[in-house]
């Protein structure tokens, strides 16, 4: 718990918004942020922070839909359309994209909604779309386009004009120099061509990247063919639905030849669930709310509570099952509402036996002296060349050099420590206990170390005895055998308990101390927590 | 607070705080340290260890001359000794510090006590620079065997007239040359190779030579010498070997009328500093009092150690959760995105899932997971695409490679699924408190890995009204009474709650919260309802010990280390 998902955000000046809004639905912009749990900034420019749940509110007319809804008991039981005739082909349906929906907005001059329309496509094709990867919406002036439409490909050696430019170019061109051109083309290719939509006048868009310039919006637009693209055919058609959402939200007629708001699940519009789900409400949120309570919280969240069945208005995608019913019957009743009642746990609290050890480990390395440190598990190249490597697990997308490795060993962490504290005073004793890659899995390992002028094996060599003896009567043993890179021949070895090893000890060489630009002496033991724990018990 | 025992290192402090007052009434501590460096000389320094409200007062000394006053005294022992030795003098006279042996003290610890009583004003020293004689062994020579002019000037009487040639046979050429130089100043300087006796000169040059030897013998027996000398001592300083001059300074202590004043106001006791084991077994601390102490002095600087400021948050929330009967988990960093994301419902479209927010690991042998576990996936996945009973699922592609992808774990809610399929049949509460990883560049606000604080409660009784009730709870264990719960979006729990709490009047999201979906559930057959909420420790420690940069947790100065204040 605790993520945080991509927000969206929505922005205009508060002008623009105060006049699509309407100055009634405008100021309660503040209060419905309670129920659906945005953030709002007002200033000269309205910002409004979305969760990515709710791609139906991201535009100031479907968010004035919204709250209209709930606060001005606008109900919609029924959303109509008509059914007209699209002549459409579709070329590419054993493509990568192979979907293609289409659908026709009728009404009055759009004006200065376009751009709050505009945005609105942008963002559901960016979010619900995913980057426009599963689905993307195009909108086109309707009246310059004649049928029958075909959704095809063609050559990048052919021309086409951009919406934002005046002249026709080649599109090989375009996709190198135009900034959508440029963002999208992967999206756009279809072997060694371009996906292409057509009517009898030539290409009216390259989806999912461009738009033509004939068939471009704008404010004195009245008819408007939208039509989505898709690599996912669900996908696609969330986007058709929430499309249809906005213009419905402008009183727009909707003409459909697909009659996608009256084909299972949806009727009229709106997806029924049962009724008796109702009665479960009360269960889950955990406090008595009568029955017509709970109507009157779906009806203002979008519901249609009719002839013995729950609606679900066909915009709410996010809308699943049940429980997302709860959750918008719980906003609407607000959160502040919800009296609290205690839970008792019918167990005894038991703490992870590893941090049991790691705490007892922690209070023996205090009580020589030590400090308790923490650093980084994520580290550098330099740190990683002292410890056994791992079998090649590596981060693969690091972000920065510093930050590029999995450490596999503490001490050189350690060596870091005393670089940063150099000028500090001394001696400098400290300790850690943390989660280290080893050579087959993550291993929980404990390293301590002194930096101090006066320093030396028998130092490192006492204070691992006297934290022996706080653990183990058993016998343990310096093999000073197996060479260990960074310690000085002669000078440390590996710990042995009962022939286990656990650990290793020592002075560090010179020329790694100069490394790390240290000035002292530095002797270090770094054993492994789950070896020691085994190796005493 | 014993002071003064400062002096038999060559370099080492004490220090002890006076309350000044200034003469514009604002009243400061001040701290004074009193060393000797490696010369020897003695320093004083002054520390002002509370803020000064005047912010002008940049010319320390001319303000601390000007302003300042000493107002309280407190007198060691040792000063007190010292002080009465000075008090019972009969004469004023400034005294030399080796001159004061009659009061018992050692030379450091008259050196040590002078300069503190200096300080308070009850003594003046000062510094005196004397010469001193020695004999060399010409010198000693000369004194037992008579000058070598003195030997030449009898020479010469006796035979009237010698020739030089004569003397050096006699007396030998370094003496001769010696003699002749010195007798050849008093008018016997040799004529055509010839010296030739002169009974007035001889006369007053014989006195010369008496006070040459009075010089010596002076010297010798370490008496000083009268301006009267003033010549002859430096005939003989020029002459090799016979005398030496070696420079001393001297220190030289003279009571003050307060240093008097306090002898007769104070009748001087002996008293107690140190507790010595001396002391305590000879008896003395029966009869003689123990010197009280500036109680609010500084006190002798150590290096504390202790846990890690971050360990002393994690404790504390794993007490909390351990009381109301939580167990607690553990897991891998590295976890497979099967676990980390499609066990809780994540789609494989999500943008939480993109390379720019969750580090990938590559690994080089391919990583094989159970048949059991494969099996797992696909379940997961089907919920994805198609859901499970009433709930209709996203409707999207799934793909068994893309679930075993490696990452470095985002949350630690993998861990709260692994526990709860564990125990699917079992009510229980599970917690932790361990690290998750996201894709980000490290800097003052941000960092790369943290600690998740993360619970759940698998109960009948789980809904929004317990989980409301818990988060209080939880909250107020930590500080925060009062918390509100906005509405969130988790994609793994519906309804979603954040935390809200109130830090200096300001609000702050602390945390999520929510009640897992049953897409989550179901697939693994868990069969109750599970509450679950988590939040960032870090963010929690950034509150807690005041920071202004979260590196500092993790690449941290030791001496913050050594003094950080820990949140009780």
């Amino acid at each position: 718990m605790g993520d945080e998902y991509k927000m969206v955000v929505i922005k205009a000046s508060s002008e623009y918004v105060k006049n699509i809004m309407g100055k009634e639905t405008y100021d309660k912009i503040e209060e419905f942020s309670k129920v659906i749990g945005y953030e709002y900034e007002f200033g000269e420019e309205v910002r409004i922070e979305f969760n990515p749940d709710r791609p139906d509110l991201f535009s100031f007319v479907t968010l004035a839909d919204a709250i209209k809804k709930f606060y001005y008991n606008k109900r919609d039981e029924t959303y109509n359309f008509s059914s007209g005739n699209m002549d459409i082909s579709n070329e590419n349906n054993k493509s990568g994209r192979p979907f293609i929906y289409t659908f026709i907005a009728k009404g009055e001059r759009i004006g200065e909604l376009l751009n709050d329309l505009i945005d609105f496509h942008e963002s559901i094709s960016d979010n619900v779309g995913r980057r426009r990867t599963k689905a993307a919406v195009g909108l086109h002036d309707y009246d310059t386009i004649t049928q029958p439409l075909k959704y095809g490909s063609t050559d990048l050696k052919g021309e086409f004009c951009p919406y934002d430019e005046d002249k026709e170019r080649k599109l090989e061109e375009i996709v190198l120099t135009h900034e959508k051109g440029k963002l999208f083309i992967d999206l756009a290719k279809t072997g060694n061509k371009v996906y292409a939509l057509e009517d009898v006048n030539g290409i009216i868009s390259i989806p999912p990247m461009l738009n033509s310039r004939r068939t471009r919006v704008n404010t004195s637009t009245k008819n408007f063919l939208v039509d989505i693209t898709a690599t996912n055919g669900e996908t696609g058609r969330k986007l058709k639905l929430l499309s249809m959402y906005y213009f419905n939200s402008l009183g727009y007629e909707l003409i459909d030849d697909s009659g996608i708001l009256d084909a299972p699940p949806l009727k009229q519009g709106f997806e029924s669930m049962g009724m008796e789900n109702v009665n479960k409400v009360p269960k889950v949120i955990g406090n008595e709310i009568a029955q017509k309570d709970i109507y009157d919280y779906l009806r203002k969240m979008g519901y249609r509570v009719k002839d013995g069945t729950i609606g679900i208005p066909f915009y709410r995608i996010d809308v699943m099952g049940f429980v997302d019913l709860v959750e918008d019957i719980s906003k609407a009743r607000g959160y502040d509402k919800i009296s609290e009642k205690e839970i008792k746990l019918k167990a005894f609290g038991s703490a992870n036996p590893h941090k049991k050890f790691s705490n007892i480990l922690s209070e023996i390395m205090i009580g020589m002296g030590f400090q308790e440190i923490m650093s980084f598990f994520i580290t550098n190249s330099k740190n990683v060349e002292f410890g056994r490597q791992s079998r090649e697990l590596k981060i693969m997308n690091p972000k920065s050099q510093d930050f590029s490795q999995l450490r596999n060993s503490i001490f050189p962490e350690m060596l870091e420590f005393f670089q940063r504290n150099l000028r500090r005073s001394y001696p400098q004793r400290i300790f850690e206990i943390g989660r280290i890659l080893g050579e087959e899995n993550e291993e929980e390992h404990m390293a301590f170390a002194v930096a101090d002028s006066k320093n030396g094996y028998s130092y490192i060599k006492g204070y691992l005895e006297t934290f022996l003896k706080a653990l183990t009567q058993k016998n343990y043993f310096i093999d000073g055998s197996n060479l260990i890179k960074v310690i000085i021949n002669g000078r440390g070895g590996t710990i042995l308990i009962d022939d286990i090893c656990v650990g290793f000890i020592g002075e560090i060489l010179p020329e790694i101390l100069l490394n790390y630009e240290l000035a002292n002496p530095v002797t270090v033991a770094e054993i492994d927590v789950d070896k020691l724990f085994s190796a005493i018990s | 607070m014993e002071q003064g025992n400062s002096f038999h290192k060559d370099v080492q402090m004490t220090n002890i705080t006076y309350e000044l007052y200034l003469r514009k009434k604002y009243k400061i501590n001040v701290t004074c340290f009193n060393y000797k460096n490696l010369n020897g000389r003695c320093t004083t320094m002054v520390l002002f260890s509370s803020i000064m409200k005047n912010k002008k007062l940049l010319n320390f000394h001319k303000f601390f001359k000007q302003n300042i006053i000493f107002q309280t005294v407190e007198i060691s022992n040792n000063e007190a000794k010292l002080l009465y030795f000075l008090s019972q003098r009969d004469n004023s006279q400034p005294i030399s510090i080796e001159e004061c042996g009659e009061s018992n003290l050692t030379q450091e610890e008259i050196r040590s006590a002078s300069s503190w009583l200096k300080m308070k004003g009850m003594v003046d020293l000062s510094e005196v620079k004397e010469v001193k004689y020695e004999l060399g062994d010409e010198g000693k020579i000369y004194l037992e065997n008579g000058f070598p002019e003195e030997n030449l000037l009898s020479l010469v009487k006796d035979r009237g007239e010698v020739s030089i040639d004569l003397v050096m046979k006699i007396m030998g050429d370094s003496n001769a040359r010696i003699a002749i130089a010195q007798i050849s100043k008093f008018g016997f300087a040799p004529i055509k190779g010839k010296i030739r006796w002169d009974a007035d000169k001889g006369e007053i040059f014989k006195e010369e030579i008496e006070r040459r030897r009075q010089v010596l013998k002076l010297i010798e027996a370490g008496m000083p010498l009268d301006k009267l000398f003033e010549t002859t001592l430096q005939n003989l300083l020029k002459r090799g070997d016979v005398i030496y001059s070696r420079k001393k300074t001297r220190w030289n202590l003279s009571i003050t009328e307060k240093g008097r004043e306090y002898t007769k106001s104070s009748p001087i006791k002996l008293t107690i500093g140190e507790l010595t084991p001396q002391i305590l077994l000879d008896g003395s601390w029966k009869t003689a009092e123990f010197r009280k102490y500036e109680l609010n002095l500084q006190g002798k600087q150590f290096n504390r150690v202790g846990r890690h400021p971050l360990k002393y948050l994690i404790n504390e929330i794993r007490e909390i959760f351990l009381q109301l009967g939580f167990t607690e988990m553990s897991g891998n960093y590295i976890e497979s995105t099967g676990w980390n994301m499609d066990s809780l419902f994540i789609p494989q479209d999500h943008p939480a899932r993109d390379m720019q927010d969750t580090f990938y690991i590559a690994s080089k042998n391919k990583i094989t997971f159970s048949k059991d576990e494969e099996k797992l996936f696909k379940k997961f996945g089907s919920v994805q695409k198609n859901g499970i009973r009433g709930y209709r699922g996203y409707g999207v592609d799934w793909h068994l490679n893309e679930s075993e992808k490696l990452v470095l774990r985002t949350h630690t809610t993998p861990n709260t699924i692994r526990y709860l399929s564990k125990y699917k049949e079992i009510e229980g509460g599970y917690f932790s408190v361990e690290k998750v990883f996201r894709h980000e560049s490290v800097d003052w606000k941000h960092l790369a890995e943290f600690h998740q604080i993360e619970g759940a409660v698998h109960s009948k009784d789980t809904s929004l009204a317990t989980l409301k009730w818990f988060l209080k709870y939880f909250y107020a264990q930590l500080g925060f009474e009062d918390i509100r719960l906005v509405p969130s979006y988790y994609p793994y729990t519906e309804p979603s709650m954040d935390v809200i709490v109130k830090i200096n009047g300001k609000d702050v999201e602390l945390g999520g919260s929510g009640i897992f979906r049953p897409e989550v559930l179901k697939p693994l057959g868990i069969k109750y309802p599970v509450m679950a909420w988590g939040m960032g420790l870090e963010r929690l420690a950034l509150i807690y010990y005041g920071l202004n940069d979260l590196r500092q947790l993790y690449e941290s100065d030791i001496d913050w280390l050594r003094n950080f204040k820990i949140k009780i």
